[in-house]
Parts: structure tokens; sequence; C-alpha cells
């Protein structure tokens, strides 16, 4: 396994480590954040003087709303922590959902990216990682698998990029980990600790290394928003009523997509505006949350896939079952086939 | 019907939960304005403010928003209804009097009306403007993490009941359209939610609100929550239909007619048609199921035998809503 | 027009003075709710708007907090807004002066101030109004009902001034300025008649009455915003002085004299003086004229803008003198000195002073303040190695109390 590249050695004396999560709700990486302090706790339990290190975790409080995009903070160190003041740069930015931006935000060539994705130079070229270093571990399709063996509903994908994880800080064994997981699953059940427990052995295992040090890897383009200064606000914070938080493109936030049902071949299905089903009754236009079906001359003709947020209630709610759900990625796959054809 | 609307007051954008039903709330409560009336809406602190105003952005688009202290939301309302008289009799409204008509909407949650905003909202009640108040009730404090408010349903597991441990009001939540309805002053009073059986019925209740404007008004819509109570963001709507045909979401509205408070009932569930107890009709699990925070109380038969009374008597009660109602469909 | 015709006399009491400042500056929302000692103020409006003198909405609110939301909601609307409080109401309605000062809300409020429970206590003391001392808004304190009334006209010109748009606070003592009736000048209606025009209406920059410029308040700001919304709540204050000035010497030269920041009773060649608020300022004046008798050169200053602080002036004032006195109608338990001493210890700390300065506490629930009282406090200035190593202040009057003054 080629990782002595990938270690990160925490000095005596030296600040903080700190890591970033990027993950969406429901993933399970709030839980990640407080399973690195609790490594930290077991080592310092572990160890002949209790003072083996410190560790510290927090969310970012923002807006955890479903399906938006979530952030955890660890800061890891030999000696006490005491400041707890978000840094400007992070050592290590850990990428649980390849579709959320801004990722390379606070980062520069000695960052290193674990990234839930198959292959890690892919990856590193597709989000546009820069010339870094890169571990990938395709934990969305171990954490399925474990699942399914073991009939478990919780074996989210952050136990198995917690395993790649740990071969960054050599100081934590895989012993260790497994320790902490299970403590952290147990009042789950069995099946839940035993899932967890396999999904870390695999991502550990399965874990595959790109050093992009030097090489041509592209780093995306992080356009910082202007901020104003004070005597440029309004008085008291108030703000003109103009909707210009149509700025945020909540479709970000969509991990499936409605899309047209084909009558005819059930199965495949097509991206358009050809209708077959639909017959433009407006129960959905009407259902939307987002109100992002949109409608021309009195026919549904599409949906704004700016701010369409994958909910799903179209689909529940159409009395002819016209609209399907695809997973988000298939459908960016699907997107990109068809460019490519026309 | 197109896309271009003359009045949408809310963009997309919305920064709420994926298949969160708020914004659709809030385009159907507002969809009855008139083209006659301007109004300025007040939001109390909740998943609502959030979600459209987030410095330096926000989702209203043409029309003023004020978030004052959260529990104030109908305080503020009154003051802004008096500002608008006084000015306008004294000529230095900003722009000019127009002769336009002139209505203050409030949107709060369950958390801010129920509890800490009762006592500010009974005054707003009793002062008497035609404000119209929309309750949009979740049954929890959603922003802050799901906490128990005082419309929270028996057993309902929350941030601060877990286990649905149950609470010490056995006869469950407070009923705010009750407590309005004590107020003389108030001009109409509705309960509705979201349906694909009365499609129309929040937009009608809208319209409604608007129309009724010799006194304060109340739309207290229960608005399904995927988050807090625990079922996917596709099935908002299939939830809410359980809801409406099992009884525990009952759709009724009542007027000031004279002196008097006429409830009319907008939906009879078949369970108690004819005002008889139908008990195999649409029992109440058939809703508790779909939901997760109703966990703990299909586990325990005790509390399902109590809580399915509950909702029985609220219908069939002695001044039950059958009691209360004029005849259904009359 | 002479200057005899700008006003006319009337016996009246501080609260109705409030109120027949409410009524010449031509108010246009009055939220409040009853406490006592401040009651009669919404009282006797409402008389004035029954009696059509005054063209006003009143709203009957259900609680300070709502009487306090109800005028933010009122100022943001556009309307010149009255409130009124004490006490208990006063720190129930705490979060809107927060609310007031940074949504820069031109609220007026009078504060008839009273102790605050535990125990309950409904007589005068300053506990109430120096809680919410770093809320934000201007605070005056008036020693007479004739200054109740002039600070209510101008608080409304100063606090409306685009260069500040701040709320301001008139603080007097319950019942001894509230209810004391004492002969005032009130404007004419020919001194109506001159000051309206130069009062204005309030013209808010951005209401949420304008239909045509909407706009969203009182929302969330994130932290890459918020501190930059404060300067500029803060950045108003810093105006404030100026505005004070123009204010008072515009309304000295037309109606008759008022004070802008400090008043000083023989302090140019005075060695000891006295620093205190409020009406108390009487009795310190009795002290200063028996002591100089003796042949000690004490003088007094009564504080009247406390916030902003007149850091120059008392700089100025005290510079040179020998020891000065710091009498506090309130306490910060706890704290190396009561409110008005630490504000002024303060003040004097980063200039060249090496002044001593004394606290005293006095007067808590409404205590009479005894001038024998008041004249040994001034003579243990003589000494101040007695007392220059005193940790917190010197409590006055308390039976079987073990601090000696």
């Amino acid at each position: 396994m080629d990782n002595k590249n990938f270690e990160i050695l925490i000095e005596k004396g030296a600040t903080p480590i700190n890591i970033r999560w990027h993950a969406r709700g429901h993933m399970g990486f709030d839980n990640v954040g407080k399973m690195i302090v609790s490594l930290m706790a077991l080592k310092n339990a572990n160890s002949e003087t209790e003072t083996f290190g410190d560790a510290s975790g927090a969310g970012v409080f923002g807006a955890e709303k479903e399906g938006a995009p979530t952030i955890t903070d660890n800061a890891l160190s030999f000696e006490k922590i005491e400041s707890f003041a978000k840094p400007k740069k992070f050592d290590v930015k850990v990428i649980a959902d390849t579709t959320i931006e801004g990722v390379t935000v606070n980062t520069d060539e000695t960052t290193i990216f674990l990234v839930n994705a198959k292959d890690p130079e892919e990856i590193a070229r597709t989000i546009g990682l820069g010339p870094s270093r890169v571990i990938a571990v395709d934990a969305t399709s171990i954490a399925l698998v474990e699942m399914k063996k073991t009939g478990s509903k919780t074996a989210f994908p952050n136990t198995a990029v917690m395993g790649a994880f740990i071969h960054i800080f050599p100081f934590i064994s895989l012993e260790e980990l497994c320790g902490v997981i299970k403590q952290k699953y147990r009042g789950r059940g069995e099946d839940s600790v035993e899932a967890n427990i396999a999904c870390a052995k695999r991502g550990y295992e399965e874990a595959k290394f790109f050093d992009g040090r030097g090489t041509d890897v592209p780093k995306a383009k992080m356009v910082a928003p202007k901020l104003l200064n004070w005597d440029e606000l309004l008085p008291g914070g108030a703000l003109w009523a103009n909707g210009n938080m149509d700025e945020i493109k909540t479709g970000d936030w969509r991990t499936s997509r409605p899309i047209r049902v084909d009558e005819m071949n059930a199965d495949k299905i097509l991206l358009g505006i050809k209708k077959t089903r639909c017959t433009d009754c407006m129960v959905c236009v009407e259902c939307c949350p987002e109100n992002c079906i949109l409608v021309e001359n009195e026919k549904v003709v599409g949906i704004d896939l700016d701010y369409c947020k994958g909910c799903g209630i179209c689909n529940n709610v159409c009395p002819f079952g016209a609209i399907g759900i695809m997973p988000e990625a298939k459908a960016k796959a699907k997107e990109k086939e068809k460019a490519k054809e026309e | 019907m197109t896309q271009e609307k003359i009045f949408e007051p809310l963009t997309r954008g919305f920064a709420a939960c994926s298949g969160c039903m708020m914004p659709g709330m809030a385009r159907a409560v507002l969809s009855g304005k008139p083209d006659d009336t301007d109004i300025v809406v007040v939001v109390a602190s909740g998943c609502f403010v959030v979600a459209t105003d987030i410095y330096p952005r926000t989702a209203w688009s043409g029309v003023s928003m004020l978030h004052p202290n959260f529990e104030t939301a109908a305080s503020a309302a009154s003051a802004l209804c008096a500002s608008y008289k006084v000015q306008k009799r004294k000529h230095h409204l900003p722009n000019g009097n127009t002769g336009r008509k002139f209505r203050v909407v409030v949107l709060a949650g369950d958390g801010a009306t129920f509890d800490i905003g009762l006592g500010p909202y009974s005054g707003m009640l009793e002062r008497g403007e035609p404000i119209i108040y929309v309750c949009y009730d979740n049954g929890a404090y959603s922003n802050t993490g799901e906490q128990s408010s005082g419309s929270t349903p028996s057993h309902a597991i929350t941030a601060t009941t877990p286990g649905g441990v149950l609470r010490s009001e056995k006869a469950g939540g407070k009923d705010l359209v009750s407590i309005t309805l004590s107020h003389p002053a108030v001009a109409y009073a509705a309960r509705t939610t979201f349906s694909t059986m009365l499609p129309n019925d929040i937009k009608e209740k809208s319209a409604a609100a608007f129309a009724h404007d010799t006194g304060p008004v109340l739309l207290h819509v229960i608005t399904p929550c995927p988050r807090g109570w625990g079922f996917k963001p596709s099935d908002a709507y299939s939830v809410s239909d359980l809801a409406i045909l099992t009884g525990e979401c009952p759709l009724y509205h009542a007027e000031k007619v004279g002196r008097d408070h006429i409830m009319h009932l907008d939906y009879l569930p078949e369970r108690y048609l004819g005002g008889i107890l139908h008990p195999d009709v649409h029992p109440i699990t058939e809703l508790l199921e779909t939901q997760d925070r109703f966990g703990d109380l299909l586990k325990r038969l005790d509390w399902l035998a109590d809580y399915q009374e509950e909702i029985d008597h609220r219908w069939l009660g002695r001044h039950g809503l059958i009691a209360k109602c004029e005849p259904y469909g009359s | 027009m002479t200057k005899k015709k700008m006003y006319e006399v009337f016996e009246a009491d501080g609260n109705t003075m409030g109120a027949a400042a409410a009524v010449h500056a031509d108010t246009d929302v009055v939220a409040a709710y009853p406490i006592t000692p401040c009651t009669q103020v919404a009282e006797r409006i409402g008389d004035h708007i029954k009696r059509k003198e005054l063209d006003a909405e009143c709203l009957r609110m259900d609680g300070e907090d709502s009487a306090g939301a109800a005028c933010t909601a009122a100022s943001i609307a556009g309307s010149r807004t009255l409130d009124i409080t004490s006490s208990q109401g006063l720190l129930f309605k705490a979060q809107n002066l927060y609310f007031w000062a940074g949504a820069r809300c031109p609220v007026v409020l009078l504060v008839a101030t009273r102790a605050v429970n535990a125990p309950c206590n409904i007589h005068d003391d300053f506990s109430d109004v120096m809680s919410l001392r770093d809320a934000g808004q201007i605070m005056f304190f008036a020693k007479n009902p004739q200054e109740v009334y002039d600070f209510t006209l101008l608080g409304f010109k100063i606090a409306e001034d685009p260069r500040v748009q701040l709320p301001f606070e008139v603080c007097y003592r319950g019942f001894k300025v509230s209810h004391t009736m004492t002969i005032n000048k009130i404007l004419s209606p020919d001194g109506v008649k001159v000051f309206r025009p130069w009062l204005g209406t309030y013209k808010r920059p951005q209401s949420v009455l304008d239909f045509e410029h909407p706009i969203v308040a009182g929302g969330l700001v994130m932290p890459d915003y918020y501190i930059e919304t404060k300067y500029g709540q803060n950045h108003g204050m810093r105006q404030v002085p100026a505005v004070i000035k123009e204010a008072t010497n515009y309304f000295s030269k037309r109606f008759w004299p008022v004070f802008s920041d400090t008043e000083e009773f023989m302090v140019d060649d005075a060695e000891y003086v006295a620093v205190v608020l409020g009406d108390e300022f009487g009795m310190m004046k009795d002290a200063v004229r028996q002591l100089r008798a003796r042949g000690i050169k004490a003088g007094a200053i009564r504080v009247v803008c406390y916030r902003p602080f007149p850091v120059k002036k008392i700089q100025k004032l005290l510079a040179g003198k020998l020891a000065v006195a710091v009498f506090d109608q309130a306490i910060s338990s706890g704290g190396p000195s009561a409110p008005l001493c630490s504000d002024l210890r303060s003040a004097l700390y980063n200039s060249d002073s090496k002044t001593p300065v004394r606290g005293f506490v006095y007067g808590l629930g409404g205590r009479t303040l005894e001038l024998t009282e008041v004249v040994q406090s001034y003579e243990s200035l003589k000494h101040p190695k007695k007392w220059i190593r005193e940790t917190e202040p010197c409590w006055i009057g308390v039976r079987g109390g073990s601090d000696k003054i």
C-alpha cells in the first residue's frame, strides 16, 4: 500500500492539525467529528501518562436542512487545544459527497484530500483538486454491500471513509478505530456494529492513493463573494426585499432528480420535453414546494433544475405516474451522454 | 395558468429542507390577497425566517417583512396597523394616501404561538385589528432541533419528549382555534392543511381571510415536516391525506355572525359518518405508521387506545366538533 | 415674537410633563403597559387624545415586552413612537432596547426609575436603568419635572436625526420626580408653532410601509456581517454629542436654557467634588454651601447625559481636584465600583489625572440620603489614605452596616 507520502506526523509543540469533513445530512458525518475526539480520548486512556494528546470536534452551524451540505471540523494535537477559532487552512479535507461545491476553499498544496469516490486521480481531475495528494475510497458502495450482508439499516458511508482516514495518522491503529466504532454504534444493535466495523476495515484495505503533487491536475477556481463595508450597508441590518435569495441554487442539494417516464418503454428514461402520461393536470405544479415545475401556455414543460431539491413530492402526487425519480449522479451521467450525442 | 403570476412574494432558493411544506404554505396563504391590498408580513423566529432571510440575501420580493423578537410577532403586527392608521390620518404615509387597503399578515410557527407567544397573541386578538395570523403548525420547535411545543400531539417523540413520554396535559395539545374564538373581536378562524382530497382548502381559506376585514383572522395551517415527523420528503401529501381521513387533522372554519362564531366542518371523516363512531374505518394507526415520531406510541397498546379515544373524543365528545359545528354539508 | 410668548407656566409633576412633551412633539404611536410609578404618563396622554390635543394611536398592550415590540414595529414603520416603563417592566422589555439600537429605531423611552425585585419595592432607585446601560440607547437623567419635559422634546429631535437613529431614554426618579408637582414652563401654542417645524416629521429612510421600496428588517445576520452593522450603530452613537449640542444650542436660544452634558455647582475652584445623577444634585448643592461656609472648597457635578458618557468634559472638570466622591443609587455587586463610579473612573484613567475617586452607594429602594451623610462623605475626601485601598463602594446609611464613611 503506497501510503507513506500520505502521512501527517503530529509534532509536540506544534499548532494543531485541522481537518474538515464536507458531507450532507444523513450521511453520518456529525458522528464522525465526535468519533475522532473519542479516538484521542481512548489513546489518552490507554497511554501511561493519560495525556497522549487532545482533540476537538464541532459541526459548523448553518442551514442544516435536509439535503443541504454540512461541515464538521476536527483539530488534533499533542498539546492542549485552547483555541476554537476557525482555521484559515485545513491540513486534511474529506469530501463525502462529490456533488458538494466549494470544497477546495481554505486549502493549499500541502492539503490531503480524502474523497468518497472510486478513483483518486479521476476524481481529482473531475472536481479540480489541484496538484495535491488524494486518497479515494468507494465508501458508498462499501456501505451498501455491508448493509445488505448484515441486514442492518445503519451502515452509512462515514465509517468506510474513516477506515481510509487513518492512513493519514499513523498514531491511530485500525483496532482503536474499530473500538470507537463499537462504542458509538452499540446502542443501535449488534448488526449495526458488525456492519460499520466491516466498512471501516474495507475502507482501510481498499483505499487508493494518488500523489498529484507536481502534476497538471487543475484546481477549481474559487471566487470569494465580495463582502461590503459597514457604511455600504442599510442601517440596522435591513435589506431591500428584492428576492436575491434566488442566487442560491438549491438545486445543488439534490441527490435524486424527477424525470418523465415514457409510457412505451417503462424502463427507458427520457429527459426532455416529450410527454406521454402527462395530461397537464397541474397537480405537480401546485404541490411542488419550490414552485419550480415550469409551465408554458398551460402545459407542463419541465423542471427548473437550479432549484429542484429532489424531494420527490411531484412523483408522489402525480395521478398518472408521469414522473419518475432517478439518482442525481445517474441523471448527470445521462445528461453528459446526451450532450455528447448532440 | 402561467408561471408569471402578478403577485409572487417569494423567490425560489428558499433555504428550507427538501420536501418542507413551508414555501407552499406561504404561497398558499398569501394567494388570497386581493389586488387592491398592500401587505406587510411579520414573521416570528423559526424555520421560516431562517429560510427566507440570511444576510445579505432574502427570498422576499416586493413585500416588506419584519422579524421582531421571537414571541412578539402579534404585538408588532398590532403596532403596524396603528402606525398605518395614524400616518394616514396625519398625511405622512411614505407613498401618500393611495386609497388602497392595508393588511398585516403574521407568519408564526406553533412554537412561537402556543407557548411563549400566547400572551401577546391573546392581546392582539383582544385589540381587534384585522390582522391575518397564520400559524404554520408542525407540532415542534423545528428550527432549533424539534423540541416539543404546546401543539405537540400526545406521545410524539421530540427532542424534549424522547420515548414519547405522556405529557402532563392528558388531553393533548391546546386547541388554538378555540382559544382564538374566545376573543369576541375575531372575524374568522380556520384550520386547514395540504391535501390531494381538498387541494384548494388553504387557498380558499386565504381568500376568506382577506375578505374578512372586520377583525382578527386565524389561519391554523397544519404543515407536515419530513424531518420532524420522520417520513420521506416525497410523502408529505400522503401523510396529510391520512391525517384528514383518520380524523387526526380536522378541517373546519368559523365565521363571526352577529355576536356568534358559527363553525362549519369542511370534511367529515367516514369514521364519524352520521355522528357515530365506525371503529374499523381509518383507525389512527394508519396515520401513526407513516411517521417515525410515533414509534414509541405504536409499541404501547395502552397509549394507542388512549390516543384513539382522544381523537374520537375530539369529534364525538359532548363539546366535540360534531356538536359545535353546523350540520355537515349545510 | 418675544421670548415670553414661547412658553406658558404649568404646574405639574414629572409624569404629567412627560405626557405634555409627547403632545407637543406630535407623537404618532404610544404603546405602553402600566407600572408604578410611570403609569400616569400614559393616562395623561389618553386625556390629551380625548381632548383632541394630540392625534396619536394609543395601543393597549398586554405586557412590557409586547409594548417594546410594538414600539419597534411602529418605529420601523416610520411612526414617532413613545414608550414608558419602570423597574420590572424595563427588565421585561430589555431585549427591545437592544433591538431598537440595533435596528436603528429612534423610540423615546421614559423611565420613572424604581428599585428592582427582590425584595419588591416601588420607590426610587437607579438599578433598573443601570442594568441596561450597555444596550445602545442615549440616556439622559432629568433632575426635575421641567427636565423630563425638555429632554423628551429634545429626545425626539436628537434620536430621529439621520446621523443618529438611536433610542433615547429619559430617566427620572420614581415618586420624587414623577409624582412631585413643581412650577414649570411648557411651550405655549406660539412656542409649539415654532418648535414643530424645527422638530420636523420623522422621516425614516427605509420603512416597511413604503410599498414601493419594500424592505426586510430584523432578519438574520451571520458572523460575516454582524459586526459591521453594530459598528454602524455605534457610529451613530459617536455622532450624538455634536447632534445634542446643535439641538440644545438652538433650544436654549429660542426657548429656555437646557443642559447638554453636565451641570456644575462651584466646581471651578473646588478641591473636593461630588458627582451624582438626577435630583439628588439639590442635596449636593446644600452640602456644598454648608461646607464652603466652613471654609472647605467643595463643588458638585451632575451628569446629565450619561450615554454617551461625557468623557472629555469630566476629565476637564476634575483636572487638578484633590479628591472626588461618586454617589450611586445602584450597585454592581462583586464589582470594584457601582455603575456611575465605574464609568467615571474609566474616564479619568486615560488622562493625566491622578485624582483619587471614592465610590458610595446610597438610597436603594427610596431611602432618603441625609445631608449629614453627604457632608460626612465630603469630609472623608480630605483623608484619601483612609479609603484609597477600598475595593468596593462604601454603603451609606445601613443600620448595623460595617462600611464607615
